[in-house]
């Protein structure tokens, strides 16, 4: 029980996306099998479905923007700010911070992380890793909605008894870059909106939030 | 077992998104120019054999068009097809070229079925005019 409550939150996020992607595949699965019976084309199983580039590329189009949207916003807080937004760090420490704010070098602590105490290319590393994993799986996560998508979309042009579309080709096709497009404009939204409503509005309790009290000038205090 | 867990999970990822999106797997582009040669080569020694290689669509609509398939598919023109130059398979969907002609081909549970034939390409990106196809 106290495992449960001391990793909730991942919990909680992994259980919604599980859930999410059965509804994702029920529902796909659903819409594809009634256009297919509409052009009297085969039927899928879930079992194809799940495993077929059509489900791939619904599932990595948004993977890839989410990852984005995280990179984005943890590389650009570095060095911007927003008055008045919790998600945003005081103007007056822009930047990647002094050793002793970051506690890293002489000012580590005995429990710091390993690399930390380690110093050396462990530590400018470490120090980065956030940022490159997010960066790797954003980039990974959209090559692959660039493979599953040039599938999906060259058995679409089959079935209208059109040519498929080599790798370069569909490197420049509409589908590919209005798939990137779509899914980035909405990352970008959320987290504008969520820079600006957070400096007038609150939610008690939660850290994405500042307390409740806590005058709207005030930046980078969270509840 | 995190510091598994987490390449684990990409390396499946990774296998999951190539097994499902390859355009050229070689099983299945086999049996989808095997099935296109079959029915090109049907066409006039087996009328019948050939029918029964159609997609159900396209087989109601030529019927619908030329009355029954054997006879009709005779007297649907088309050409001799010749070799096989390149297959392309992306999931249940093929696109068969051959020296003549081209074929497209769907994957059913009785396996793959033709769809359309006697194609010959149009303008850029437009679909292909073919003497045989569904609705």
């Amino acid at each position: 029980m106290k495992r449960v409550r001391e990793q909730g939150l991942t919990l909680a996020f992994t259980a919604l996306l599980v859930a999410a992607l059965v509804g994702q595949a029920l529902t796909g699965l659903a819409s594809y099998n009634r256009q297919a019976a509409d052009a009297g084309l085969p039927l899928m199983t879930l079992l194809r479905y799940v495993t077929s580039s059509q489900f791939a590329v619904d599932v990595a189009e948004n993977w890839q923007s989410e990852y984005l949207q995280f990179l984005l916003f943890i590389l650009l807080t570095v060095w911007l700010a927003q008055k008045g937004s919790p998600e945003s760090k005081p103007l007056d420490t822009l930047g990647r911070e002094s050793d002793k704010d970051q506690k890293v070098g002489r000012y580590a602590q005995r429990d710091s992380p390993t690399w930390v105490k380690a110093g050396g290319w462990r530590l400018r590393l470490f120090s980065r890793s956030l940022g490159l994993t997010m960066a790797a799986i954003f980039l990974l996560s959209w090559l692959a909605q660039f493979i599953a998508g040039r599938s999906a979309y060259n058995a679409d042009q089959i079935q209208d008894l059109k040519a498929p579309l080599d790798w370069a080709a569909y490197a420049a096709a509409p589908d590919f870059w209005n798939r990137t497009f779509q899914n980035w404009q909405s990352e970008f939204l959320a987290v504008a909106s969520m820079v600006v409503l957070s400096i007038y509005l609150r939610e008690r309790g939660s850290p994405e939030s500042k307390p409740v009290g806590q005058p709207h000038g005030s930046t980078g205090v969270d509840g | 077992m995190t510091r598994l867990r987490v390449p684990t999970v990409l390396a499946v990822c990774a296998c999951w998104v190539l097994a499902a999106c390859s355009g050229d797997s070689s099983p299945a582009a086999t049996a989808a120019a095997r099935a296109a040669t079959s029915f090109t080569a049907s066409v006039d020694a087996q009328p019948e054999a050939a029918c029964a290689l159609l997609a159900p669509q396209t087989r109601q609509e030529l019927e619908d068009s030329s009355g029954p398939c054997a006879q009709g598919i005779k007297d649907a023109n088309l050409p001799s097809a010749g070799r096989v130059i390149s297959v392309d398979v992306y999931g249940q969907d093929a696109m068969v070229r051959l020296e003549h002609d081209t074929l497209f081909l769907a994957r059913f549970g009785s396996g793959w079925r033709v769809t359309a034939a006697g194609c010959t390409p149009q303008e850029q990106d437009r679909p292909f005019s073919c003497e045989l196809k569904g609705a």
